[in-house]
């Protein structure tokens, strides 16, 4: 929705702020350079300027580098560029090195040059070296990047029995190279944006060039330039920033640590998002089956695969409704039940003071306190307070007759419920949903769980995720899509993308 | 275009949907009963006589709104029968449309009510039930269509539900097939239709399917059977259960037919049915609604549809709860049953009289 009016409205915006000219260029006297980045650099004790004599005559310097201590790679500058310097500056003594003979000079994987001082000063802030040399109006930047970032391991949030393991680091071009890794395609096309006045968060856009829908794409190449933020620090930024229905309970990108997950998702012609500094990479358009879906179950055998499926499926309805139902029922609608069930229910219920709303919100909220004292502490603490927590509700609650033993088992069974998606994101939505059901339920029986699923029900057909129907392929329905939903068909039968691609793109072959 | 359905345009399929939905809804309960009243033991050939003439009827109504394509409600209606009648017959479908929500909301307060909410007064209820419409109803027919794609899996708990009490049944009711006399069986006809009704609503909703093609009137006129053959079987099992003469004595005789069984963990199955009645019908409401806002905004050429939603919401409310009990409300929906029959099948018999007497010539010039 609105899709078209964003491209108009980002169109119209970015003609009308166009960033002002900069000034600052280099200049051919070293001394006033070194002065320039000094000033700028005042106070920034981490930034470096080495400086080389390369002409022993007349002992000026007449070569600087500036980088930042702990982005850059020792080694390299000192062997590649510090001790090419050196060499040939011993050898050919009186001969004048240029710019050009520097740049064949170094041994440097990647060395382009600029001459303004923004650039520079991004440069070497994302770790890379600038060398100035005396009598040149241009700097070399070099390639020096390294720093300390975290090794590749397995995902936490995300783990899957069956399927490889790695997951997404900080580091975005560990990140890119995990996905390149995947698929070795040319047409995976990797667009680099900076977002953050201050931050200068690299941004990479991912995509495969040819099954992307165009359209979807420069809108959301827009609205990320379009963003007007000193820091970003997370992907969560972004998903914030870029979502179009904010008050919505439900995710409208996909978030995830798995390259498997993203490059699965590439090849159906959607589009991932990764963000430096963040090991979550985000992906769009999504439906709403998709926080359904895990990679396990593309890598297990067809009739286990679904069956987990359809558990996933039941376990939104538990974490959902489950309460409310046990709520409903035992103030409304007792009559529903057995009677001798009835009855159980009810000499369970009898030393219990509360009725059931109040007995299932206090039960609610300790499970709720609970979660976050434990995702708060230490984890050796944590699991403290796990058993601490076990014994209050499961034990110490029912004896002091606060709650009954059946409302236990069924926020038990509730709680377990919420904690079978794929990704741990997706339960914030099942668990708070859960409140507003209770409360419904509480005050109009199964007349208000009613309502409140004709709310939700309503809520996900009128939501879209980029323009994308979110309980597409049901509403509105396409048979064809429909394969790889609430089931999926065997593999070989999962010959078409399901989102809007390119003419002639949508078989995949 | 990556949403392709949007600014209140359907598809074929959302089409069909509307159809099944807005017909099983609050007359389903009873239907039994009511024609059972006078078809006896044939009730059940009454309501497939009854269907399949009503298949036949909305396949006469796509085949003469499919020649105008490009129009929309009113225009090919006052092509078809001068402007100012146009406009009357829409503006009286407007009026017919919320009058009928009213009552269904009524209908749904009312069972709610016997069902779930006994001491809870009407006023919140409806309440309740006018502020969910509203919240469906508002952005307009598209997303009505996708609710409804959702909300009509509520039916198929109704195929199941006929199983079970199958086993307490015995055909030795049903007989003598036809014995009671072709006479009988037709006047059987109008009670069905009350249940039947809504179809009608293709009217106003085929000028919004972007997808128009030759395949809709056969796939409508499925639609209907589907519910032909669902509402067939309802009666008829229920015949073979009770028998045509105790039949009549019972108010609502899906319900007491769910109960014969016993059910395990689930004690009383009509609530279980309740519960996904109350589904069917709210799709029933949010489609009937938004028909009469359509038809209101086509009258008075608003831009929004829902300029309408929002003006009706209090009087829907008011309406709901005017008449004073539940006989009030069977008589009034003896009333909104004629009215039906006017919107349902003459106002389709007279647009396709109308279209070979001087409507072919005016498609024609249209499509040039």
């Amino acid at each position: 929705m609105g899709f078209l009016d964003g491209i108009r409205a980002s169109k119209s915006q970015s003609n009308n702020k166009s960033k002002p000219p900069n000034n600052h260029f280099v200049a051919k006297d070293i001394v006033f350079n070194v002065d320039y980045l000094e000033k700028r650099f005042s106070d920034c004790s981490d930034i470096v300027f080495r400086k080389i004599k390369s002409n022993h005559k007349t002992n000026k310097d007449t070569i600087v580098l500036v980088f930042t201590d702990g982005l850059v790679e020792g080694m390299s500058i000192n062997d590649g560029i510090i001790k090419q310097i050196n060499l040939y500056s011993q050898i050919y003594n009186s001969k004048k090195i240029n710019i050009d003979l520097l740049q064949n000079l170094l041994l440097v994987n990647e060395i382009n040059r600029s001459n303004n001082f923004d650039e520079i000063i991004e440069n070497i802030l994302s770790g890379n070296t600038a060398l100035f040399l005396e009598g040149s109006d241009e700097a070399l930047i070099l390639n020096t990047r390294g720093w300390e970032s975290r090794a590749v391991e397995e995902s936490s949030v995300e783990s899957v029995i069956r399927g490889s393991k790695d997951a997404f680091v900080e580091n975005i071009r560990t990140n890119t190279a995990l996905i390149r890794r995947k698929l070795k395609d040319p047409n995976l096309k990797v667009k680099d944006l900076k977002v953050g006045s201050r931050s200068n968060t690299s941004i990479a856009v991912v995509y495969i060039g040819d099954i992307t829908n165009q359209q979807l794409l420069n809108y959301v190449v827009n609205k990320l330039e379009e963003i007007e933020i000193d820091g970003i620090f997370d992907s969560g930024y972004i998903e914030q920033l870029l979502e179009e229905n904010t008050y919505s309970l439900f995710p409208q990108m996909q978030v995830t640590e798995r390259p498997d997950k993203v490059c699965a998702n590439l090849l159906e012609g959607r589009m991932a998002i990764l963000v430096d500094g963040s090991p979550d990479a985000l992906i769009l358009p999504i439906g709403f089956i998709q926080l359904f879906q895990s990679p396990g179950d593309y890598y297990e055998r067809l009739v286990f695969a679904n069956f987990v499926r359809l558990i996933r499926f039941f376990g939104f309805i538990i974490a959902t409704t489950f309460p409310a139902i046990y709520v409903a029922i035992t103030t409304f609608h007792q009559e529903i039940l057995p009677t001798d069930f009835v009855l159980d229910i009810a000499k369970s219920r009898v030393e219990v003071p509360f009725p059931p709303i109040i007995e299932v919100l206090l039960m609610e909220g300790t499970i709720e306190l609970l979660r976050e004292a434990s995702d708060r502490l230490p984890i050796k603490i944590g699991q403290t307070i796990g058993i601490v927590g076990a014994i209050v509700i499961g034990d110490a609650a029912v004896r002091a007759n606060i709650v009954s033993p059946t409302m236990v088992v069924v926020i038990a069974i509730t709680v377990i419920g919420s904690y079978i998606f794929p990704h741990f994101s997706t339960s914030y939505t099942m668990r708070f949903i859960r409140i507003p059901m209770i409360l419904m339920a509480a005050t109009f029986g199964a007349f208000g769980i009613i309502i409140t699923w004709t709310w939700l029900i309503y809520h996900l057909c009128s939501l879209n995720s980029f323009g994308f129907a979110y309980l597409s392929p049901f509403a509105p329905s396409n048979l064809v899509d429909m394969k790889d939903a609430a089931i999926r068909a065997p593999l070989f039968g999962l010959k078409t993308r399901p989102i809007p691609t390119p003419k002639g793109k949508k078989s995949r072959k | 275009m990556i949403s392709k359905f949007k600014d209140g345009e359907i598809t074929s399929f959302q089409s069909y949907i509307m159809i099944i939905s807005i017909m099983v809804g609050t007359g389903v309960l009873g239907l039994a009963r009511s024609v059972a009243e006078i078809a006896k033991q044939d009730a059940w050939i009454s309501v497939l006589v009854n269907g399949i003439g009503i298949s036949i009827i909305i396949a006469f109504t796509i085949f003469v709104i499919s020649k105008f394509p490009q129009l929309t409600f009113i225009q090919y209606m006052s092509l078809l029968l001068t402007k100012p009648l146009a406009y009357l017959v829409v503006f009286a479908y407007g009026i017919y449309a919320i009058f009928t929500t009213s009552l269904i909301i009524r209908f749904l307060c009312e069972m709610v009510g016997t069902w779930f909410l006994p001491r809870t007064p009407l006023t919140v209820i409806s309440f309740i039930i006018v502020a969910t419409l509203v919240y469906i109803t508002k952005d307009g027919l598209t997303f009505v269509g996708r609710f409804n794609e959702i909300i009509v899996l509520a039916i198929i708990p109704f195929i199941f539900l006929i199983f079970p009490s199958l086993s307490e049944a015995s055909l030795i009711n049903l007989k003598p097939i036809g014995d009671s006399g072709i006479h009988s069986i037709i006047k059987g006809i109008p009670p069905s239709f009350y249940a039947f009704g809504g179809y009608e609503v293709i009217l106003i909703i085929y000028p919004f399917i972007s997808n128009k093609n030759k395949m809709n009137i056969r796939y409508s006129m499925l639609a209907i059977l589907f519910v032909t053959v669902l509402y067939t079987s309802i009666v008829a099992s229920q015949i073979a259960l009770f028998g045509y003469q105790e039949i009549t004595e019972i108010l609502y005789s899906f319900i007491n037919y769910l109960d014969v069984i016993d059910f395990p963990i689930i004690e009383r199955i009509e609530i279980f049915f309740t519960f996904f009645w109350t589904f069917a019908v709210i799709g029933t409401l949010s489609i009937q609604f938004i028909a009469g806002c359509i038809a209101f905004q086509s009258v008075f050429k608003t831009k929004k549809t829902n300029t309408f939603v929002y003006l009706f919401t209090p009087i829907i409310y008011i309406l709901s709860l005017l008449p004073e009990n539940s006989v009030k409300v069977a008589e009034y929906s003896e009333i909104v049953g004629k009215a039906n029959v006017c919107f349902g099948i003459f106002l389709p018999i007279i647009l396709f009289i109308m279209y070979l007497i001087w409507g072919r010539k005016k498609a024609y010039d249209k499509t040039i």
